[in-house]
């Protein structure tokens, strides 16, 4: 009696972990897919640069992401062309046109930009990070996010959403320090397959001044050549 | 610091042939794109003490340099043409820096060709690289040019092979194989050119900030010239060099430091076996030196010459180091560099400076270089350099 007592609670127990976990999986993921498809995409983005009211630079990207935690991004701007940034999960590869080799960054280099590179080139949070707390305020649910892996641009991320949508509404970017870089809103359009990210406004905390709107242009499922995701093949002309 | 010493001949065209590549870049179909850049350099130099070395000294001087690249890419097709002019009062000169075709293998993702003149970087160092043996340029050099050469790679999930051939008169075939992991990046190379060679190098992500990376070559036949002179004080008709052949070893150490506000250090330390070593240096600036004390013209003008051999060595010392410190904010980039030769009296060369990005098509660079005025830098004395590039799209 006591070992099927102690066999039902054990079942319960994981049922309940598996169901939380499972939950916990599928918030980020809606946040995702608010952005992207559950599978290879190419994301046209672009970023604007505004110191106070004064339009700084402007920046174009396609990013080509997989479900696996990989991603290319593209710099299409004329005065940034040819350039490339490959994200392998922790890995990340530069590309300069003028240096004629993939470069090895770490994860503070990164950080470099208005946008960080990592900024553009992770675009799904589920991969990234996991919630180690939530806190329900009327319409609204705090997200407490903990990287869930090493070599991510922030360490915790705090991202409100509308309770009942999922909805994103703002968030707070935390580096390893504690400090807080970046707050970020975002703007969203609500369309047949639901809400779907429109724009992200990244308000540098550290330089207060600075801000960077990152407009999303286009978002379409891609079938991605493997061979993209190779860090020797950002050398080649024909990406 | 090559891995050899290849001639670099400025592959200078004919009509004909600028005529038929610019008809072939003008034929050519959509996706096409150009970009013109425009490179003007001023430079003020003062050289530096006359003693104890006999190279003829001027006060100060200008010098002018100036460029102009144009750039066509088609999809697989990239052609680069320049017109070129090192010296403002001299005459210039059009030149095909790099020439290739890039292409995918039909039917076949993981494959690719590549033909024609590229640059390649292939060591992760950043000032010393013995392992860029294809598509190499050297780093002393201002205005680089690729050898010809094809190319041929095979790209698995997290490695590459490569198989290539230089197209000279002694080519350089070599395979390679570089593998990608979650902390560590590797490579292996070995190529034959008039005798075998072998490269290896690593790279290490050991925090967020740094990165540790080393790189080791070894050739089996490596040409250079030997200081034959021992203790001589005398006067001398002939070049105090003779053509060597023999094996050589080379190996690099270096690290980068970075933090996520800019700031960025680089350390690097190169050893070469076959440079000249601090004792070759030292008989041969006493040497100079006492032939200067004699005060006659002939053995001036020997010297000179065989000072400026010894400047034509890959590398001017054994062990040579670079620490770089540079700090980007913004379209500011200051920026300082220290390189060490380690002679008897370590010779250094200082530059500071700044790059400005004025604009998307517009920066300027002001530099200022100073050179140790002891040992084989002395007589470079110190510059300042003005520099203004101009993009078109």
């Amino acid at each position: 009696m006591f070992k099927q007592r102690c066999f039902i609670s054990l079942c319960t127990t994981l049922t309940l972990v598996l169901c939380w976990s499972q939950l916990r999986a599928n918030e980020l993921d809606v946040i995702d897919a608010m952005r992207l498809s559950a599978h290879s995409s190419k994301v046209e983005l672009l970023a604007r640069q505004f110191h106070g009211e004064q339009l700084q630079s402007e920046s174009q990207y396609e990013v080509y992401a997989d479900p696996g935690q990989r991603s290319l991004v593209l710099f299409r701007s004329e005065q940034e062309a040819g350039q490339k940034m490959l994200m392998l999960g922790d890995q990340y590869y530069l590309f300069m046109p003028n240096s004629r080799r993939q470069i090895r960054i770490t994860a503070n280099q990164k950080l470099l930009g208005q946008a960080s590179l990592g900024d553009i080139a992770s675009l799904r949070w589920s991969q990234d990070y996991r919630i180690r707390e939530r806190q329900r305020n009327e319409q609204l649910l705090q997200l407490s996010l903990e990287a869930a892996r090493s070599g991510l641009s922030y360490e915790r991320v705090e991202l409100w959403v509308e309770a009942e949508s999922l909805k994103p509404i703002r968030a707070e970017f935390y580096l390893a320090s504690g400090r807080l870089a970046k707050e970020a809103s975002f703007s969203m359009q609500h369309a047949e397959q639901g809400w779907q990210m429109q724009a992200m406004t990244l308000y540098d905390r550290i330089q207060q001044q600075q801000r960077t709107e990152v407009s999303y242009l286009s978002i379409e499922p891609v079938s991605i050549p493997e061979s993209w995701f190779n860090p020797a093949y950002l050398l080649r002309n024909s990406l | 610091m090559p891995c050899s010493k290849p001639s670099f001949r400025p592959q200078v065209l004919t009509k004909p042939f600028i005529l038929s590549f610019l008809l072939l870049c003008l034929a050519s179909q959509s996706q096409a794109s150009w970009q013109a850049q425009y490179h003007l350099s001023s430079q003020w130099q003062q050289q530096g003490q006359d003693e104890p070395l006999p190279l003829p000294m001027a006060d100060s001087s200008w010098l002018g340099s100036q460029h102009l690249s144009l750039i066509y890419q088609q999809q697989d097709l990239y052609a680069h043409l320049r017109w070129q002019q090192p010296d403002l009062e001299q005459g210039g000169e059009l030149v095909l820096p790099e020439l290739y075709y890039d292409a995918d293998l039909p039917q076949q993702d993981a494959w690719a060709l590549s033909l024609g003149a590229k640059h390649w970087q292939w060591d992760y160092q950043y000032a010393y690289s013995p392992l860029n043996w294809l598509g190499f340029a050297p780093q002393s050099s201002k205005l680089p040019l690729a050898q010809p050469m094809v190319l041929l790679e095979h790209f698995a999930a997290s490695s590459v092979w490569q198989l290539g051939c230089t197209l000279q008169d002694s080519p350089l075939c070599s395979a390679r194989s570089e593998w990608f992991g979650q902390q560590w990046d590797g490579q292996l190379l070995l190529g034959y050119q008039q005798g075998w060679q072998s490269g290896l190098a690593g790279q290490w992500l050991a925090t967020d900030a740094l990165n540790l990376r080393a790189s080791l070559m070894w050739q089996e036949s490596y040409q250079w010239q030997e200081f034959s002179i021992a203790n001589s004080h005398s006067w001398l008709s002939q070049p105090p060099w003779i053509e060597r052949n023999d094996s050589n070893w080379q190996g690099v150490l270096g690290a980068t430091f970075s933090t996520g506000n800019g700031w960025q250090l680089i350390a690097e330390h190169g050893y070469q076996q076959r440079a000249l070593s601090a004792e070759d240096w030292q008989q041969l600036l006493a040497l100079a030196a006492w032939q200067q004390q004699q005060g006659e013209h002939p053995a001036k003008a020997g010297n000179q010459l065989w000072l400026a051999q010894a400047s034509l060595q890959t590398a001017l010392s054994q062990h040579q180091s670079l620490v770089r410190l540079s700090y980007q904010q913004g379209d500011w980039q200051p920026y300082g560099w220290l390189q060490l030769h380690w002679l008897e009296q370590p010779s250094y060369l200082l530059e500071i400076g700044n790059h400005w990005q004025w604009n998307s098509q517009a920066s300027i660079q002001l530099a200022y270089r100073y050179h140790d005025a002891q040992g084989p830098l002395a007589t470079l004395g110190q510059q300042v350099r003005l520099a203004l590039e101009l993009t078109t799209f």
